[in-house]
């Protein structure tokens, strides 16, 4: 439960598009992740604030195949529960 | 409870907490930044169009100018000392900060360029004029960014993810520090400082639709509140017609620029009813205002009758690819909609807390006391959105909120300096005071049955922006009034199911949700009170502005008191703007 509330407020950005991406992923989709997609969520949850906003609004696809693979993930997350 | 002492304590790391805390770090005082998020994750980031000032890159400017305008564009609220202040001290800045590495954007021959923005003119009010300077879209990324790794090179010390819970104050008003709350370990800590800035942002969280981050819980401004201090001119909040309804994310007006329009559930083009001429591309208050009348009267669309729609199909896929890309991405994420095939769901977003903790042009916190109705609080400062210098007044013109952060920032690291000069020891601590703070945290660990945070919080904002939006009258005021009050009686109700302590955001959520309550009724309350149309604050039964009654700042207390004092109208070393009609 904690180990996941850390999580969560790793959620917490400067910008409401992100809350809403990041926020929404975690509570929709995070916990059926495999442990390496949780572990490439963490990764990308260390990007600041403005490369995050390009790679989750699709403008940037990022180099690292872990990373594209969770960003499309929280993309189609996003479409699915909007 | 484990005690740390420094010189300065700053409360918030987004632009303005760490401009002011770079000063007095290179000042060789001992500062502790204090953040709920992770510093770079501050609200600074978000601000993409940039900073005034009057560089006269592109065509000819001067800090003169820029202040006329931000007098006339602060609807005549505005503190015409700080407002000469921030104007003068701007261009100073903009080059200090590109020195620092903030990339600001060029021209060809090599100055910074300038981009032409909403309210600015030549030659107090002339031709348009071209004031902002933008680092691309991401200037409040940029600076926050740079100020952060000079923060980090001045050895300032960051406590990352601590949440303040209250100020200390003593018996001859001082302000002692801060009781905060490290979110990792659940542990509190007093943090005893001579010195304690509150640099936390807006609130713009108060609002169901809001372009705000979730983070601004307005809790800098609810602690002043708890401290005895009033809050200034809360009723003035800056909204956009078209935010994505139910989500919030600003839809550009440039979409209106282009051909959009606005129709409501019978597809009529309602804006052609309100302003004939114009149509939508009328101010941003008719258009937020003839939203809510629609929704009002049940001419809203879809199932709860709750929006709008922005249609710009019309416009073609080639016209909405080439020049509103940024719109397809945004509507496509959020909204679930392709603005190619169908119109976007629209409703007014709040976007920006003119009001907050009243200051002086040096950032002291100051309020009404025995001597004066601005007495400073010694050892306290605000700037930035949480605080009301004033020089945003009754409305906030594009381009100058990064502007008084940096300003603002500098002015109080530098008075916060000469205090320290003459107060070089800390004041002796109480334990009953430190106490106060704590019974805060005590609070949330009664248990059993109760109300849930995020249930208060959701009625909340629906309420806020009911009976507080951009629709307003005495009765809707009245009854929000009475609404929020039973919704503060409700708080006491609320009880948390995780009793833990580590990382239990849940508890953090109920600590913010206490100061957007406090500060929900604050705003509704001096939105009541003040009977006149101002700027922002817009009343359909005083549909004027009233200057004989009303140019005066509001001063909300906890106690539910509304008092006034008046807007100095007195600048630094310039004549006087007299108010005249705001016309555009």
């Amino acid at each position: 439960m904690n180990e996941k509330s850390r999580i969560y407020w790793q959620c917490r950005r400067g910008m409401l598009e992100l809350d809403e991406l990041l926020q929404g992923f975690l509570d929709h989709t995070y916990d059926g992740l495999d442990t390496h997609e949780q572990a490439s969520f963490e990764k990308l949850l260390r990007c600041h604030d403005n490369l995050l906003l390009e790679y989750l609004m699709g403008r940037t696809v990022p180099e690292d195949s872990d990373t594209a693979h969770v960003v499309k993930k929280i993309r189609e997350s996003a479409h699915v529960h909007t | 409870m484990e005690r740390r002492h420094f010189d300065t304590l700053v409360i918030g790391s987004g632009g303005g907490g760490l401009r002011a805390a770079l000063q007095l770090a290179q000042g060789e005082a001992n500062v502790a930044v204090v953040s709920k998020v992770f510093p770079t994750r501050s609200h600074t980031v978000a601000a993409q169009g940039g900073m005034n000032a009057a560089l006269a890159n592109v065509v000819p400017d001067n800090w003169h100018w820029h202040m006329y305008d931000t007098v006339k564009g602060s609807d005549y609220l505005g503190d015409q000392d700080a407002i000469e202040y921030m104007c003068r001290a701007a261009s100073h800045l903009v080059v200090e900060l590109e020195h620092a590495g903030v990339p600001f954007s060029r021209l060809p021959n090599g100055k910074i360029y300038q981009r032409p923005f909403g309210g600015q003119s030549q030659d107090f009010g002339g031709d348009q004029a071209a004031r902002t300077c933008a680092a691309a879209d991401r200037t409040g990324h940029a600076i926050l960014h740079t100020l952060y790794q000079q923060n980090i090179h001045a050895k300032t010390h960051f406590f990352d993810e601590y949440f303040a819970i209250d100020l200390i104050r003593d018996e001859e008003d001082f302000i002692l520090g801060a009781v905060v709350l490290n979110i990792a370990t659940g542990e509190p800590l007093l943090i005893e400082a001579k010195t304690t800035l509150l640099a936390t942002g807006g609130v713009g969280q108060l609002f169901r639709t809001n372009t705000n981050a979730r983070i601004n819980t307005g809790d800098g401004m609810a602690m002043a509140l708890r401290a005895g201090i009033p809050v200034q001119d809360m009723e003035f909040f800056q909204f956009h017609p078209t935010g994505i309804a139910g989500k919030g994310m600003l839809i550009t007006e440039g979409v209106r620029g282009e051909g959009g329009y606005l129709v409501n559930k019978d597809g009529e083009r309602f804006m052609e009813r309100y302003a004939p001429h114009a149509k939508d591309l009328a101010s941003r208050d008719v258009v937020s205002r003839a939203i809510a009348i629609e929704i009002r009267e049940g001419r809203g669309c879809g199932p709860d009758a709750d929006h709008v729609l922005l249609k710009l199909e019309h416009l073609g896929p080639e016209v909405i690819k080439k020049r509103l890309p940024g719109i397809l991405d945004m509507a496509r994420t959020f909204a679930n909609v392709d603005p190619i095939k169908e119109p976007i769901p629209v409703f007014p977003t709040a976007h920006y807390t003119m009001g907050g903790i009243p200051t002086n042009r040096f950032g002291q916190v100051v309020m009404p006391l025995e001597h004066s109705a601005e007495e400073a609080i010694p050892g306290l400062y605000a700037v930035g959105e949480c605080a009301c210098v004033s020089v945003h007044g009754a409305n906030r013109l594009g381009g100058n909120s990064l502007l008084d952060i940096v300003v603002f920032g500098r002015a109080a690291g530098n008075h916060i300096i000469e205090f320290l000069k003459e107060n070089r020891y800390h004041r002796p601590m109480k334990d009953e005071w430190v106490e106060r703070a704590l019974s805060r945290l005590a609070r949330w660990e009664q248990s059993g049955e109760g109300e849930s945070v995020d249930v208060l919080r959701d009625e909340l904002q629906r309420t806020m922006e009911h009976y507080c939006g951009v629709f307003r009258t005495e009765e809707v005021l009245a009854e929000g009034v009475e609404k929020v009050k039973a919704l503060a009686k409700r708080l006491d109700a609320v009880r948390l199911r995780d009793q833990s302590k580590v990382f239990n955001t849940a508890r953090i959520e109920a600590l913010e949700l206490e100061n957007l309550v406090s500060l929900g009724l604050a705003t509704v309350k001096s939105a009541l009170a003040r009977q006149e149309s101002r700027g922002a604050h817009s009343r359909m039964d005083y549909p004027d502005r009233d200057d004989e009654r009303w140019m005066k700042h509001s001063l909300y207390f906890e106690d539910g008191r509304v008092e006034y004092k008046p807007v100095r109208t007195k600048p630094m070393s310039v004549d006087t703007f007299p108010p005249k009609p705001r016309v555009y």
